[in-house]
């Protein structure tokens, strides 16, 4: 699953520290997020559209199956 | 992050050494019960793991916040989660050589405790699974 976490944590002016402390996640789950080789849950992918006041969908772009990672 | 990481190293190596040194106090002191200097090593461990969360919520309480977070993080628990199950999956695979080694040798005692041990898990292991999908 690919997704514009980076995109907008960079325009909020965040860096990966502070956007863990406000999600309550440690540092490297927003780099793995970022990186895409973690998909986050239900109740996190919430919480960071309820963050950025985007839908999940914006956030989050589903690629199909084919190309899950995990 | 690498400091917090240093952190928890230190706990468990004060924890070991807190076990060792409780046990051979109560060893000196007299105590030939193999109980009483375990729960003493026990005793020991728990202290030492104390008065260490202690000094460092006194003199870095972020360090504390930030194992709590880790504690609950989701990527950390579905990792832990898979460590798990691998761990018991290589470690029945393990017993599963022993049986098999143990039956080719004829070591008909060390067949039956690691076979009994292996059904055991794997009864356990299913039964865990029915449940879960029960309550989940």
């Amino acid at each position: 699953m690919k997704n514009n976490l980076e995109k907008l944590r960079k325009q909020s002016n965040l860096s990966q520290e502070e956007l863990a402390e406000i999600l309550k996640v440690s540092r490297q789950t927003i780099s793995s997020l970022e990186n895409g080789r973690y998909n986050p849950s239900l109740l996190l992918a919430f919480k960071i559209s309820d963050y950025f006041k985007l839908p999940i969908e914006e956030i989050f772009i589903n690629e199909g199956e084919n190309n899950e990672k995990r | 992050m690498k400091k917090d990481n240093y952190n928890v190293t230190l706990m468990s190596v004060l924890t070991v050494v807190g076990y060792f040194v409780g046990s051979t106090i109560s060893a000196l002191l007299g105590q030939s019960s193999h109980i009483v200097q375990l729960l003493s090593g026990s005793f020991g461990a728990v202290l030492a793991a104390f008065l260490h969360f202690l000094i460092t919520w006194k003199k870095r309480p972020e360090a504390i916040k930030a194992m709590f977070v880790e504690q609950h993080d989701e990527r950390l628990k579905t990792i832990r989660e898979k460590a798990g199950h691998l761990t018991l999956l290589l470690f029945l695979a393990l017993l599963f050589l022993m049986s098999f080694f143990s039956m080719v040798q004829e070591n008909y005692e060390f067949l039956f405790f690691s076979g009994g041990l292996y059904i055991l898990l794997v009864m356990i292991y299913f039964s865990l699974i029915w449940y879960l999908k029960k309550v989940i």
